[in-house]
């Protein structure tokens, strides 16, 4: 709110490529699409997530356990260099980076 | 210096222009005693009051009388809609002005749920024996409207999220307030700072605090205020969110989040458990705009189990207020062609934006993006991103990102995502979807626009407001609640109350309720109250109508699942409006009676 105009930039053109890194490869990891995966392992701070195992009482490895919301889905952290052993372990159904969320007036 | 034509409307009295233009820019008004912030006074000159009236984005302060060409009338409107009720039917002129005299409380008498409503028979004492529990932010201890008649609190804890970490954190983090804690605290000069909570002194923007609002409309004692709320013997929890821990980065940086949605579960999980045995209803009214919309989240998952595990439980949620910010677009991609969607940029974007489109995993389409003065900028097929830097390099800061991935984890679906940096220009960009494989009916898609509440961009006219429903409003235990205003005759929606079904097709919004202008417990007054108009003050009706159906049924004997509570709630709303006999987008099955919700469980205990 400067009052000051904006300078636009003239758009150019996309750098098309496969997803890649940690983001290219995660098949259970739901996430925004626009958060680049790769930034927060970058970053090395813990996620947040929602966690949904098959088996009740299951405890994967690499996550820090915060609360079991029912027997099956638990919410936790993990370090970002761990997702990708999240993805693999067959205990795991699905992971949920949690969502940022605003007040509905 | 450059002076820029503006696409506001010309004909509008001029201060309206600049207001228009000025909130454009992400500026808002301040909140004063006749108004809410973000929205200004008017003199109009209609030449039908009651049709002017009759609009829910019109608050009308006093009819002053007849000229020749209609009659002068004074209002509060939205500054969101002052061009559309200058351009209206039937609005001759509007000029800027001044305060105008507040409106009463309509809730509890129009839901029918004062105790002379209610059945001569009921035991639902007001909700006694239940636990009302909200997630939400800024509750007053001090407010009377949440002390007895004794001179006791009636909240029995709170978890304040962002407090200080002890021991007996519950998940770890943030600090609980137990009841004798809370007594404490009211017996000093400044309970805030003794308890280490409270809610924030009001600004010029805000006037009082959202939670101790919403709380009174469920569950507020009216000793205070004088006006009890729907449950007013039932007893309180109340968590208040932390601001979210998610150490985003990059485009990902795209919300200004007030907590996440594993807190909100977590928040969930300790007030079910603190209620324990007892019965318990739940009131939130968080979300964004984006998600999948079909319930698939383990959010949406988690609520779902939470509530199956034991009987007398309810969660109910605010539909959300996105109706009319062309938020949502759909359409079907032909089966050798394309569909725009096209999205419009404001000038001035506060802060970027973020598109999000859903179609089937079984089709694969091609996502192309075109500037807004035609230029294709590339495509960006399925299981690939596209980045465009300010340095069209590796090391420059991401000006516009695509991500296109699928199929989803979850619910197989594929999704394209597209982040736009303020820097870049406005005016109309086109997502262009083109066919790669698509079944023969054509790819169905969704799409909404992230929630930006400085400079909210949209979807290019004409919109499709349906499908707006909050992110984590679609669970399918759940009771989701419009709103529509209750101080008019007529009953009419809220202009701003979102529109049902989920992605999947399922009927939500269940319900509506008052949430229109209602006045409720104003925060560090201890006896005032404010205005406030949402689905979050819907939705709270609908949790103290459930608290007394609970009280009812506790008091007869019987257990009620979810899904009983969500069916007596919807098989006993009132019609007319809705007209007809069923489901509305935005209404839901109707509005919401608690007298006869109250009758359907004496019924289901066997009463008469």
């Amino acid at each position: 709110m400067t009052g000051r105009k904006r300078q636009y930039l003239a758009p150019g053109s996309l750098k098309i490529e496969p997803g890649s890194g940690v983001q290219g490869d995660l098949r259970k990891i739901r996430y925004p699409a626009s958060l680049r995966l790769d930034d927060l392992v970058a970053a090395n701070r813990p996620i947040p997530v929602l966690v949904e195992v098959a088996e009740p009482g299951y405890r994967p490895a690499g996550l820090d356990i915060r609360t079991r919301i029912t027997d099956t889905i638990l919410t936790a952290t993990v370090q970002p260099e761990s997702l990708p052993d999240l993805d693999r372990d067959p205990g795991i159904v699905a992971v949920e980076i949690s969502q940022p969320i605003g007040m509905i007036d | 210096m450059q002076f820029a034509e503006t696409d506001i409307y010309p004909e509008m009295d001029p201060r309206l222009q600049y207001a228009a233009n000025r909130r454009n820019r992400g500026y808002t008004t301040v909140a004063t005693a006749s108004s809410d912030a973000d929205e200004i006074g008017v003199i109009a000159l209609v030449t039908s009051v009651e049709a002017f009236a009759e609009r829910t984005d019109v608050r009308v302060g006093a009819v002053i009388g007849p000229t020749d060409d209609g009659t002068i009338v004074t209002a509060r409107v939205p500054l969101s809609r002052l061009e559309r009720i200058r351009r209206a039917d039937g609005v001759v002129s509007l000029k800027a002005v001044q305060p105008l005299r507040p409106l009463l409380s309509a809730t509890v008498p129009e839901i029918k749920a004062a105790p002379a409503a209610l059945p001569p028979d009921s035991l639902a004492a007001g909700g006694a024996g239940v636990v009302v529990g909200l997630v939400d932010y800024g509750l007053d201890i001090a407010h009377q409207n949440f002390i007895d008649q004794t001179g006791r609190t009636r909240v029995e804890a709170i978890w304040h999220q962002a407090g200080p970490t002890t021991a007996e954190s519950p998940s770890g983090y943030g600090r609980r307030h137990g009841r004798a804690e809370i007594q404490a605290a009211l017996t000093q000069s400044d309970p805030y700072t003794a308890l280490g909570y409270g809610p924030d002194p009001d600004t010029p923007i805000e006037r009082g605090s959202h939670g101790t609002h919403v709380t009174d409309i469920a569950a507020g004692g009216g000793g205070g205020s004088g006006q009890p709320g729907v449950a007013p013997a039932a007893t309180l929890l109340f968590v208040e969110p932390a601001s979210s821990d998610i150490t985003w980065t990059g485009p990902g940086v795209v919300y200004t989040s007030l907590g996440d949605s594993g807190q909100l579960l977590e928040a969930l999980r300790f007030l079910f458990d603190e209620a324990g045995d007892r019965p318990c209803v739940v009131n939130y009214s968080l979300g964004t705009n984006g998600g999948p919309h079909d319930g698939s989240s383990l959010f949406d998952r988690g609520v779902d189990s939470l509530l199956a595990q034991r009987p007398n439980r309810a969660v109910v949620v605010a539909a959300s207020n996105s109706f009319d910010q062309g938020i949502h677009a759909a359409g079907q991609v032909p089966i050798s062609g394309s569909a725009d969607v096209q999205w419009r940029i404001p000038t001035n974007l506060a802060e970027h934006s973020e598109l999000e489109i859903w179609y089937p995993g079984g089709d694969r389409l091609i996502a192309e993006i075109l500037a807004p003065d035609g230029t294709s900028l590339g495509k960006v097929p399925l299981g690939i991103n596209g980045e465009l830097t300010d340095d069209n390099g590796d090391n420059g800061d991401t000006l516009l990102f695509v991500a296109h991935r699928g199929p989803d984890p979850v619910n197989g679906d594929n999704t394209i995502v597209v982040f736009l940096e303020e820097r870049m220009p406005p005016g109309t960009w086109t997502i262009r979807l083109h066919a790669d494989q698509v079944s023969s009916g054509g790819s169905a898609y969704h799409a909404w626009i992230e929630r930006n509440d400085a400079t909210q961009a949209s979807f290019a006219e004409p919109h499709d407001n349906s499908h707006t429903l909050g992110s984590l409003s679609c669970a399918r235990s759940t009771i989701v609640v419009g709103s529509y205003d209750a101080h008019l005759p007529t009953t009419p929606l809220s202009f701003f109350s979102s529109a049902g079904p989920t992605r999947d097709g399922r009927q939500k919004p269940e319900v509506s309720a008052p949430g229109h202008h209602v006045l409720a417990a104003h925060s560090r007054t201890r006896t005032g109250v404010v205005r406030k108009s949402g689905t979050s003050m819907a939705a709270p009706a609908v949790a103290g109508v459930v608290a007394l159906m609970l009280a009812e049924a506790r008091a007869r004997g019987l257990d009620l699942d979810a899904a009983t509570v969500r069916q007596i709630i919807t098989d006993t709303a009132r019609t007319n409006p809705p007209a007809g006999s069923g489901w509305d987008p935005r209404y839901g099955h109707g509005r919401v009676d608690a007298a006869d919700a109250v009758r359907a469980v004496q019924k289901l205990a066997g009463g008469t």
